[in-house]
């Protein structure tokens, strides 16, 4: 039978080699969350339609004030704001995506995006969030997208368990370009 | 004496600096023509130079075509105004141009100089459909927006 002193000791060691599973499991988890590729996203609705934007393509969120009517430019494009000084043009994507256009509401925001040279506002129903996913979450897109959005779209997602389509602003600046 | 390049200059210099735009509003909409680009401002009947052609302003930059939005469901800012029958129809009688040309405006409310920090160039998106419309001004936090008359594609001269 061990003594008293070598019990303290094999005790002492055991929850020392506990601790240093712990930390070292600790530490696994740390390096895999390192490791895992994030990437910024932006999401929002549509015509109560959950989408999301790549971070890196929007420049800033605005509240919406007032958008001037501009003549001469397709029903897409909504018009123009002030933002501190800058003329930037607003564009809508209901029509673009084939989705019942809505009222703004206090939750309506102005997504001010930037692709290819080209910067728009884009008029968004409401900003759900702005969270970091990891690149592994994202699917091509799935076939079976309705033809009005597929044009557009960078790939799929899911955001609080429910899919989320991505779409791609420099596809959605072109298209209006065109 | 000058030299050419210094001749140029001294030129662009008091072409940023002198211009003088005419501003008038149709349909809630306001605009601003550079002054050098217009002979005469009259009446419909009072006309000195007799034009050959008339075009309606509003017509021109396209007012009345976007209207694919639905009145009651977006901001009244983002329909197309509804262009009311003028009841004082003026028109510019556009300068230098061939055939000689008069626009039909409302009546012009004012002239002014719009110094050049304040104007911007149109967002690329919207340039791609107004081409004349070249760039706007906030003037008392409203948009005015400044149209090259010789930029409507009416014309069978080119730009001078």
């Amino acid at each position: 039978m061990p003594e008293k002193g070598n019990d303290t000791t094999l005790e002492t060691s055991k929850s020392d080699l506990l601790l240093k599973e712990i930390k070292s499991r600790q530490e696994r988890t740390r390096i895999v969350d390192v490791d895992e590729e994030q990437v910024k996203m932006v999401f929002f609705t549509v015509g109560g339609t959950l989408f999301a934007f790549y971070g890196s393509d929007v420049k800033e969120i605005l509240p919406v004030e007032k958008i001037y009517y501009v003549p001469g430019c397709p029903a897409v494009i909504l018009g123009v704001i002030n933002v501190r000084g800058d003329v930037e043009s607003v564009i809508g994507l209901h029509g673009l995506l084939g989705l019942p256009e809505k009222a703004q509401t206090k939750n309506s925001r102005i997504a001010l995006a930037q692709k290819n040279g080209i910067r728009s506002g884009i008029l968004l129903d409401s900003v759900e969030d702005v969270d970091d996913i990891p690149v592994r979450s994202i699917a091509p897109p799935i076939s079976t997208l309705d033809k009005n959005t597929k044009e557009f779209v960078a790939g799929e997602t899911t955001y609080k368990n429910r899919n989320v389509t991505i779409l791609d602003v420099g596809k959605l600046f072109s298209r209006i370009s065109i | 004496m000058l030299n050419f390049n210094e001749n140029q200059t001294l030129k662009e210099s008091r072409i940023l600096s002198e211009s003088q735009y005419l501003l008038f509003t149709i349909g809630r909409v306001t605009f601003a023509v550079d002054m050098e680009q217009v002979a005469e401002i009259a009446l419909v009947g009072d006309i000195k130079h007799a034009p050959v052609c008339f075009h309606r302003f509003h017509d021109l930059v396209g007012l009345q075509e976007n209207s694919g939005h639905c009145p009651g469901a977006m901001p009244e800012a983002m329909t197309s105004p509804a262009v009311m029958p003028m009841v004082i129809p003026m028109v510019m009688i556009v300068r230098r141009k061939t055939p000689p040309t008069a626009i039909i405006i409302e009546e012009p409310s004012d002239t002014l100089s719009i110094p050049l920090e304040s104007m911007r160039p149109m967002p690329p998106l919207i340039a791609h459909y107004t081409k004349a419309i070249w760039a706007a001004a906030f003037i008392y936090d409203e948009p005015v927006y400044l149209v090259d008359l010789y930029k409507f594609g009416i014309f069978t001269d080119g730009h001078p």
